[in-house]
């Protein structure tokens, strides 16, 4: 009886057990199963890549593979062929046939080029004379526009999906949203990766960039009455007149604790002045003592963001 | 007591007389010497000591030196005049910085002449039409823009006018055809216009979608524009063309890339495996040449034909180059470089320092129609220098 129990029992059990679900199912047969591949998976036009035919049954082992390239045969018997990409809004097919013992198989993909490029606008200070680019800083505003370019007009034809970090921007995918703005985080650099779909949802593009970050930092420049700010940065300055009016900048300074910075502070030998000139990165020095040395001082910083902060001095000799 | 009184009444109305007549018959010059002389381009500048002028005649000869300095003005744009019939002489019309004065300037002689006393305060940046009849003249800067003034130099049939532009501008030209070609920033997007000084009417030529832009414009209204992102050593630039209003972009991308182009070609310098390296692009074949060392696009220029490129040199590839350049920190001391822009082949035409004992930062490269003579500014003390090919030995 207590046998009897007992196998009932592991028969329950048993029967109890969980099936396994479609998800674990394996199928066998797709193992294997050729395809080409394309690498890399998005080519610009005009750049090579290369499309590479896998194929890992034992049936195709000495089979014979023929390329064709636009329906124009381009090689034989090699399972990786170097294709140049054509130029923008036009598309090339590739073809591989497979002949399996005299069974004639057939697979192709289509490439369509385009020019996928990233703009990264950081919000950051540099001078109006400065013709480079703002760089990112830590907790600065970064304003990225996703420029697909592919002869076919932008608009409201494609999704976009972007990730900052692990981070996917606005909850989900974005229709028409190609330009997003978002705070560089905590670290030296930010991973931006964007994806963009059709609306029948066909991915015909993506990138993964990384943005690294700068810390502020602050360069020297005197400002001419007549001339407007002079051009050449300063490492230090012989006053020749009686008064001379410096400008620091603080370049990749976010944009808004530039405008309004909770500490910004300048001194002459240590010891803290007051800017009297309209715009606060100035400071008139005017001769009044004895020949010398002076050293002047600046710094500007966010107190909710220590990394937004930059200070440095500059040797005046009087 | 009352004869007195009218003697003197007497010799204040002969004086009067006297201003009034020299008002109605003196020529323009005169007045201008005895009115206006407020010559502020000769102020003093704590920073730079303009003392001499280099190399005015070549030693032991009896003619101009190729390279020398033309002026002691600090100067934001020069231009050679289109050579005309009743003139033989190489007359050239720069604008003064700071004040936006506009001068000719005998390239022989040396001799000035002021053509407007318009001041432009701050004027930091010019353009002037190789016909001699208009100056543009950028000033300013502080935030939003820079102001933008077109200057009608007076001439046969035109007067000295100057017209203000209401929007504040990022770039701006003036084509050989008189049209004013300028970039105004939106809220996140760039948008190019065309003024035309006939017609006096304003057209949108393109709009981008990103606002920080470097644009190449062309010498004439209707050849392509080529605009790429600013230049970043950490942030990727890609090159593009706009015709027609069409925005196109070309196969040129990279990190740090400065670009310069005319109709058939683009000089682009980007960063490769961390160093800088140069090529030429040709539009119409879609071929690149690699030149064999790195340029820095803003110190370059095609003149003359468009088959030939003039820069200044300067020898390092360190990766922070064109951006401690930009910042001002960084100071070279070029070589002038003649580049064939179809080969890449490219000739030293001499070394700035070794002939004039300074350093000379070139910017602002321009040159006569037929590129014997090149104009640059020296960046150290924003002076005019003259490299005329035609008087260098051999």
């Amino acid at each position: 009886m207590r046998l009897i129990v007992s196998f009932l029992l592991c028969a329950l059990m048993l029967c109890s057990a969980p099936l396994p679900s479609a998800a674990q199912v394996v199928d066998f047969n797709s193992i294997g199963a050729p395809s080409l591949v394309v690498e890399p998976a998005y080519p610009t036009p005009g750049s090579e890549f290369t499309v590479r035919f896998d194929d890992v049954r034992s049936a195709a082992q000495g089979a014979n593979i023929r390329w064709f390239y636009n329906n124009v045969e381009v090689a034989q018997d090699t399972r990786e062929v170097v294709f140049v990409a054509p130029e923008v809004g036009q598309s090339a097919t590739v073809k591989v046939l497979l002949d399996v013992s005299g069974r004639i198989e057939t697979y192709q993909t289509v490439v369509e080029p385009l020019y996928f490029d990233l703009i990264i606008e950081p919000q950051t200070h540099v001078p109006e004379f400065y013709p480079g680019r703002a760089l990112p800083s830590v907790g600065s505003q970064t304003r990225v526009t996703a420029l697909l370019d592919n002869g076919r007009s932008l608009g409201n034809d494609y999704i976009y999906l972007w990730r900052i970090n692990d981070t996917v921007f606005g909850a989900g995918p974005l229709r028409g949203q190609n330009a997003i703005t978002f705070p560089m985080p905590q670290g030296i650099e930010a991973i931006l990766s964007v994806q963009v779909s059709t609306l029948s949802n066909v991915v015909v593009a993506k990138r993964t960039i990384a943005i690294r970050s700068v810390r502020p930092e602050v360069q020297w420049y005197e400002l001419n009455t007549l001339y407007g700010l002079e051009t050449r940065a300063l490492t230090s300055f012989n006053l020749i007149g009686n008064s001379a009016i410096f400008r620091a900048e603080p370049y990749y300074l976010d944009s808004a604790v530039f405008n309004r910075p909770d500490i910004l502070e300048w001194k002459l030998d240590r010891t803290k002045i007051i800017s009297n000139n309209t715009n606060p990165y100035e400071m008139t020095l005017e001769r009044t003592g004895n020949p010398g040395d002076a050293l002047l001082g600046f710094q500007v910083r966010s107190l909710s963001q220590l990394l937004q902060g930059a200070n440095k001095n500059l040797q005046i000799n009087l | 007591m009352k004869r007195i009184l009218f003697i003197i009444g007497i010799i204040i109305i002969v004086i009067l007389a006297g201003v009034l007549l020299f008002l109605l018959f003196a020529s323009d010059d005169q007045k201008k010497d005895i009115f206006s002389a407020f010559d502020f381009g000769d102020g003093t500048d704590s920073a730079v000591i303009l003392d001499t002028i280099v190399d005015a005649i070549t030693p032991g000869e009896d003619r101009p030196a190729a390279l020398r300095q033309l002026t002691l003005k600090r100067v934001v744009g020069a231009t050679e005049l289109n050579p005309t019939a009743s003139s033989t002489n190489v007359v050239v019309y720069f604008v003064e910085a700071g004040t936006g004065h506009v001068f000719s300037l005998d390239v022989e002689s040396g001799a000035e002449n002021r053509l407007s006393n318009i001041t432009v305060p701050t004027a930091n940046e010019a353009v002037i039409s190789a016909t001699g009849n208009y100056a543009l003249i950028l000033s300013g800067g502080q935030s939003a823009g820079r102001e933008l003034t077109l200057v009608t130099l007076p001439g046969v049939n035109r007067e000295l006018t100057s017209l203000g532009f209401n929007e504040r501008v990022e770039q701006a030209t003036l084509t050989s055809d008189d049209k004013v070609l300028y970039t105004t920033g939106g809220q996140n997007n760039l948008i190019g216009r065309e003024y035309d000084i006939e017609t006096n009417k304003t057209r949108t030529i393109f709009t981008l979608p990103f606002k920080e832009a470097t644009v190449r414009f062309g010498r004439k209204a209707s050849d392509p524009i080529y605009i790429y992102p600013k230049t970043a050593a950490t942030l990727e630039s890609a090159v593009y063309e706009v015709n027609s209003g069409v925005l196109k972009r070309l196969p040129l991308s990279g990190y740090g890339l400065t670009a310069l182009a005319n109709q058939t070609t683009v000089l682009f310098t980007a960063l490769l495996q961390g160093t800088y390296q140069s090529w030429l692009f040709d539009t119409v074949t879609k071929e690149g040449v690699p030149l064999t060392f790195s340029l820095i696009a803003d110190k370059c220029a095609f003149v003359g034909d468009s088959a030939t490129l003039y820069c200044g040199r300067y020898y390092d590839t360190n990766i922070n180059t064109p951006i401690s350049w930009y910042q001002g920190t960084l100071t070279t001391s070029d070589e002038l470089v003649k580049i064939n822009a179809i080969d890449g082949t490219a000739v030293t035409l001499i070394n700035l320092r070794d002939t004039s004992g300074r350093d000379i930062d070139v910017s602002r490269l321009t040159g006569s129609n037929d590129a014997v003579r090149l104009y640059f500014n020296n960046r150290v003390d924003g002076t005019l220098w003259i490299y005329d090919q035609s008087l260098a030995t051999q």
